[in-house]
């Protein structure tokens, strides 16, 4: 079984977890363009490398970051949101 | 409302404490009513009792813990941990940033947990969390022996000897391959864990870990 190290619970099996996608750098609704709206709705990077994702340990409904290679899948860190700076790109 | 409120029961058909209208049970009732998963030699017995009927409260969600500071109730810093509110005879486990789960330290005393349920329901503050409703979704089980922890290692990937959880120690992981929770409690007076989990499945968790007491 997978470990994956819970910045709340500690190493936990990695069926204890759930992933919710990349993190991406947030946008202001009101004022983004067509394009902006057209490139987050149907454009993902994919990016072959080092990612950052939201992951929740479901059994504390715990949030945090994980940044995971997506070749390896290796887990190279995890971390509580509060870590992650709102002004960097986050993907 | 009375007829509904007395025809609530527990998945194993217990009336809630609550609403019993004068019938009285005891933890020693439940006691005896425990059911005995396994029996090894030299080890004792491993015990099952399902708590569901009994009184327990949460409370989630912004505001929460600045609720418990304005009612003077101290709560632990770490989140995963059991503490007890000495002057209202209660145990306060603290499950997340702002998720509380009030429980009485004799289960067949709840007067003080209606109580505090009351205070918080009268209160008037804009934001004091929500109520989690721990009563109705959660099933209640406690689990004590002297090898609980080696029943429970089959099917929890935490390790819960009483040498590495300390007292008052609470896991949010799976059991049974179902999100619980187990805060150590020891109070069937040895090794014991209160479980928590989803209600719906409390006859599930009861066969699997009878199930695993055999095999």
């Amino acid at each position: 079984m997978k470990i994956m190290n819970c910045p709340l619970n500690g190493p936990r099996n990695i069926s204890e977890f759930t992933c919710f996608g990349p993190v991406h750098d947030a946008f202001d609704a009101q004022s983004i363009s067509d394009s902006g709206w057209s490139h987050y709705l149907f454009y993902h990077e994919n990016k072959a490398g080092i990612i950052r994702e939201w992951w929740r340990h479901t059994p504390s409904n715990y949030f945090f970051i994980a940044e995971r290679h997506t070749v390896t899948d290796e887990i190279v860190a995890t971390y509580s949101p509060s870590e992650l700076p709102r002004t960097e790109s986050k993907s | 409302m009375a007829f509904l409120a007395a025809a609530r029961r527990t998945p194993f058909g217990d009336v809630y404490a609550e609403f019993s209208e004068g019938e009285t049970r005891s933890i020693d009732e439940a006691s005896r009513q425990a059911t005995v998963l396994f029996e090894r030699k030299g080890g004792g017995p491993i015990d099952l009792r399902d708590l569901t009927r009994y009184g327990r409260f949460g409370v989630k969600g912004r505001g929460a813990s600045d609720w418990l500071r304005s009612k003077g109730i101290a709560f632990p810093e770490r989140i995963n941990t059991l503490a007890p509110i000495a002057s209202r005879t209660l145990d306060i486990v603290r499950l997340g940033a702002e998720d509380y789960l009030f429980l009485p330290q004799s289960v067949e005393q709840s007067a003080s947990l209606s109580a505090l349920r009351t205070e918080w329901e009268a209160d008037g503050l804009p934001r004091k969390g929500f109520n989690a409703w721990r009563e109705e979704v959660w099933a209640w089980f406690h689990i004590s022996g002297t090898d609980v922890a080696e029943l429970l290692a089959k099917t929890c990937p935490v390790d819960l000897n009483a040498d590495r959880l300390p007292v008052r120690s609470v896991v949010q992981s799976r059991v049974a391959q179902m999100d619980c929770i187990l805060a150590r409690t020891d109070r069937a007076g040895n090794h014991g864990f209160d479980l928590f989990f989803d209600v719906a499945s409390a006859s599930f968790m009861m066969r699997s870990l009878r199930e695993l007491g055999i095999g």
